[in-house]
């Protein structure tokens, strides 16, 4: 068990002029469950393989229970990873997989055994033990990996998109598995993925990166709630959040025919910053279907049935039908529109998010 | 066209006919060659060919213990040829292995020159090393030894066993390495922990190819040897004489030469062709 410190640590790698991770900083309490997420290219597998010991630490530092372990190889860090793609090695059996640490460690034989063998019991393994990894399916190599990173007992888990391999229906599964499995060892553990459900539902704490940069390190709900610019907001969320640009007025932000009323503290930030327009943001199920007379008028695209929810997508009136985005709202209403047809939206005012048209920070 | 068969627009039938007329017209002389060699002496050059006859193995008894030209015997020649292969097998894997490990590694990947480069020294043709060879062994005194084979054996088998080598460790996917490091292994116990184990398949190929080869060999230990480390290829053409040639003890040594190879790749051969059935990742 171990608290994890990133300390403005950066990696370039040769020929890049722009960092793939830069100046990273973050503290990673003890037992805590860490997400790093983000696009591809956004540097949260390089910053996982910073901890590990697998790429070179350029600027900064990564502390490991308060020690600098930048300059140290891996196997003095006593961290376990799991892979994308499992690693397992080939030639031996699962038991020999989950053991090969220790085995390296020189523990004792019959120790040995008897950690692989809880570990097994742990992960529903024990029938597999002398298997091996190309007579498993997915989801079975997939908790091998885990296996081996747990019969080890150490100070981090890492994790690079450890689910990314398996089904959908398994991946939901194992998704709740590991974030049991994590809670009851209490051990530190950074988890990457691109997956921002996968990030909302596992993690203590959500750490977003684009293009090398921290983000927002924040807990789920504050992430989802609260996000600190453009980016986050577009990334967190399902389907994403709909960004708009606005024109000012009084009182709110124009949107087609009406205007969406803003809190007292967007509108004077945006006149601080002299702004005529803002980029105005509000999630799918901010709206809610509305009678003719008040909210946005939207023409129907699409309508995607997923059973609990229904999802419309559609434009203003005045948008081009091929150049602008469509706006997304869930509906929940028993009597769905089909396409081509008028609806209006509301807007719950209160789930309304402003941002700076030029640098994407969040405004109030 | 179904599923068995590559051959665009043809019926499979069609195709697997065509093999075995390939197959078939590969194997007349082989089989002519092994009948020949068990022909008792007087009927082995009749025209046409005499197929009925009571079949023999006076030819690989005279064969092994006279041999033919030379003062030793065939058997004699056959045990050099296998001392000078098999050693000429260790010392290129004993090469090979490292150089191919060397070459995968991040720090040489980079100059991908070297590894084409390696390759390119195969299409060096040996008759020209063969003078220079001649007189280098003649100042050392090592003309008619073993060494004076294996040691050029190995060199001019080195190239393709790296290669192969070489593209059997790419194969490995990297994080099985990584995971290997982060599980606590130093270099030396990823290559014998990891490594080795999941590049004995490409081992036994690059092996059998070095031993063809080396087995087969004709120009180098034509010109390097006398008598007492002379290979089995040389020993088969001194059947061939002044005043004839002797067809049931070539045709007997020639069996003998090819049986050992065929016997080696129809062993190894599942081990050759399949490689290992990867697990390792996804």
């Amino acid at each position: 068990m171990a608290a994890v410190q990133y300390v403005n640590a950066s990696r370039i790698f040769e020929g890049n002029q722009i960092p793939a991770v830069n100046q990273l900083d973050l503290d990673i309490a003890d037992g805590e469950f860490m997400v790093l997420v983000g696009p591809s290219g956004s540097g949260k597998s390089t910053a996982l393989r910073m901890m590990a010991g697998l790429e070179d630490v350029d600027e900064g530092e990564i502390r490991i229970g308060g020690q600098d372990v930048s300059q140290k190889p891996p196997k003095d860090r006593d961290i376990a990873m799991v892979f994308q793609n499992y690693a397992l090695y080939p030639h031996m059996t699962v038991a020999e997989n989950m053991g090969f640490a220790l085995k390296l460690q020189r523990v004792s034989k019959d120790e040995r055994n008897a950690k692989v063998r809880r570990a097994a019991e742990l992960l529903d393994l024990e029938a597999y033990l002398d298997r091996k990894p190309k007579a498993l399916s997915g989801g079975q190599r997939q908790r091998v990996a885990m296996g081996r990173a747990i019969v080890r007992e150490p100070s981090v888990f890492l994790m690079d998109e450890p689910l990314s391999n398996l089904d959908a229906k398994l991946r939901v599964e194992t998704r709740a598995n590991i974030a049991a499995l994590q809670a009851r060892l209490g051990t530190t553990t950074v988890y990457v993925t691109h997956d921002q459900v996968e990030a909302m539902t596992m993690g203590d704490r959500v750490a977003v990166l684009k293009a090398g940069v921290l983000q927002q390190v924040d807990a789920p709900r504050n992430l989802y709630a609260r996000p600190v610019n453009a980016f986050v907001a577009g990334f967190i969320g399902s389907p994403a959040m709909n960004l708009r640009s606005a024109a000012l007025t009084e009182s709110g932000a124009r949107l087609g025919n009406t205007v969406i009323p803003l809190s007292r503290t967007i509108i004077d930030a945006a006149r601080t910053a002299n702004l005529s327009s803002i980029t105005l943001g509000i999630r799918p199920e901010a709206f809610s279907l509305a009678s003719d007379e008040e909210g946005v008028r939207l023409t129907v695209d699409l309508v995607e049935e997923l059973g609990a929810d229904e999802y419309i997508y559609g434009r203003l009136g005045s948008d081009d039908p091929v150049a602008e985005k469509k706006f997304v709202v869930r509906a929940d209403g028993d009597v769905l529109p089909r396409i081509g047809d008028t609806i209006n939206v509301a807007v719950r005012p209160e789930q309304t998010h402003a941002f700076h048209p030029d640098t994407g920070l969040r405004l109030d | 066209m179904t599923t068995h068969s590559n051959f665009s627009g043809l019926p499979r039938y069609a195709g697997r006919s065509l093999l075995w007329l390939a197959l078939l017209l590969a194997m007349v002389p082989i089989v002519f060659l092994v009948i020949t060699s068990l022909k008792p002496e007087g009927v082995t050059r009749t025209v046409p060919p005499t197929w009925l006859f009571d079949p023999t193995i006076e030819n690989y008894s005279s064969v092994l213990s006279t041999g033919a030209g030379s003062s030793v015997t065939f058997g004699r020649l056959l045990f050099n040829s296998a001392a000078v292969s098999i050693g000429a097998v260790i010392l290129t894997i004993a090469v090979a292995v490292p150089a191919a490990y060397a070459l995968t590694l991040k720090e040489f990947r980079r100059s991908k020159g070297v590894s084409s480069w390696i390759l390119s020294t195969y299409m060096f043709p040996p008759i020209v090393a063969v003078i220079p060879l001649f007189i280098i062994a003649g100042n050392i005194g090592a003309i008619d030894t073993y060494p004076v084979l294996i040691i050029p054996y190995a060199a001019f088998n080195l190239p393709i066993a790296i290669w192969i080598l070489r593209s059997s460790l790419e194969s490995i996917p990297i994080e099985v390495q990584e995971a290997a490091l982060v599980d606590g292994a130093n270099r030396r116990q990823i290559v014998w922990h990891i490594l080795t184990p999941l590049l004995m398949p490409a081992v036994a190929t690059a092996g059998i190819i070095s031993l063809i080869l080396s087995w087969n060999e004709f120009l180098l230990a034509l010109s390097l040897t006398r008598a007492a480390a002379k290979t089995s290829p040389v020993g088969v053409q001194e059947f061939t004489g002044l005043y004839g040639t002797q067809w049931g003890n070539l045709t007997a040594a020639s069996c003998m030469i090819a049986a050992p190879i065929v016997v080696c790749v129809l062993v190894l051969r599942r081990r050759v062709v399949s490689g290992l059935a990867f697990g390792a990742v996804k």
